[in-house]
């Protein structure tokens, strides 16, 4: 069992805010290449919001094409 | 971290639930990209098992319950977008099993 797996998802979130509050990063902003592959593990809030987002688009598309 | 700093365990339990509601929805959203995938590709027999898969999954996120407000409030957002691509993709397959069916009008 790895640390990432068993460390509750709101102390990642706090320490992932905390680094970029330190670095004055924008954290909404999503890393390139994170796609896909380890979000079930961690999936945040705003990734999956965002993913719905990219269907409903995809869809659209679908239907005018 | 400074000495002494305890990280607020309080949203361990609410949070479960809330945590479910994202990896289902994740997963949700593999199976629908994969079969918007099939759809362009043309292979829409493919198409239609994945847009399944997602929509079963998509009704499985949106079914959990929670017994806070405040998760229920964050969910809502989620739920919502859910929702509105559920519809579209039941109305996609509605279309994939018509032409399927009809492949050429033969009359």
């Amino acid at each position: 069992q790895s640390t990432a797996m068993s460390t509750p998802q709101d102390q990642v979130e706090d320490l992932m805010q905390q680094v970029a509050d330190e670095n004055g990063l924008e954290l909404q902003m999503e890393m390139p290449g994170a796609a896909t592959g380890t979000l079930n593990a961690a999936a945040g809030t705003a990734t999956v919001e965002k993913e719905q987002d990219e269907l409903t688009e995809r869809l659209a598309k679908l239907r005018n094409g | 971290p400074p000495a002494g700093y305890m990280p607020p365990m309080s949203k361990q339990d609410s949070s479960s639930a809330l945590q479910k509601h994202k990896s289902i929805a994740d997963q949700a959203y593999k199976s629908i990209t994969a079969g918007l995938d099939s759809d362009d590709a043309g292979d829409k027999a493919r198409a239609l098992q994945q847009y399944r898969l997602g929509v079963h999954e998509l009704k499985k996120a949106l079914a959990i319950q929670f017994s806070h407000s405040v998760d229920r409030a964050k969910a809502e957002v989620l739920n919502t977008k859910m929702r509105g691509n559920l519809e579209t993709i039941e109305n996609r397959i509605e279309e994939l099993v018509k032409n399927a069916e009809t492949p050429v009008p033969s009359k």
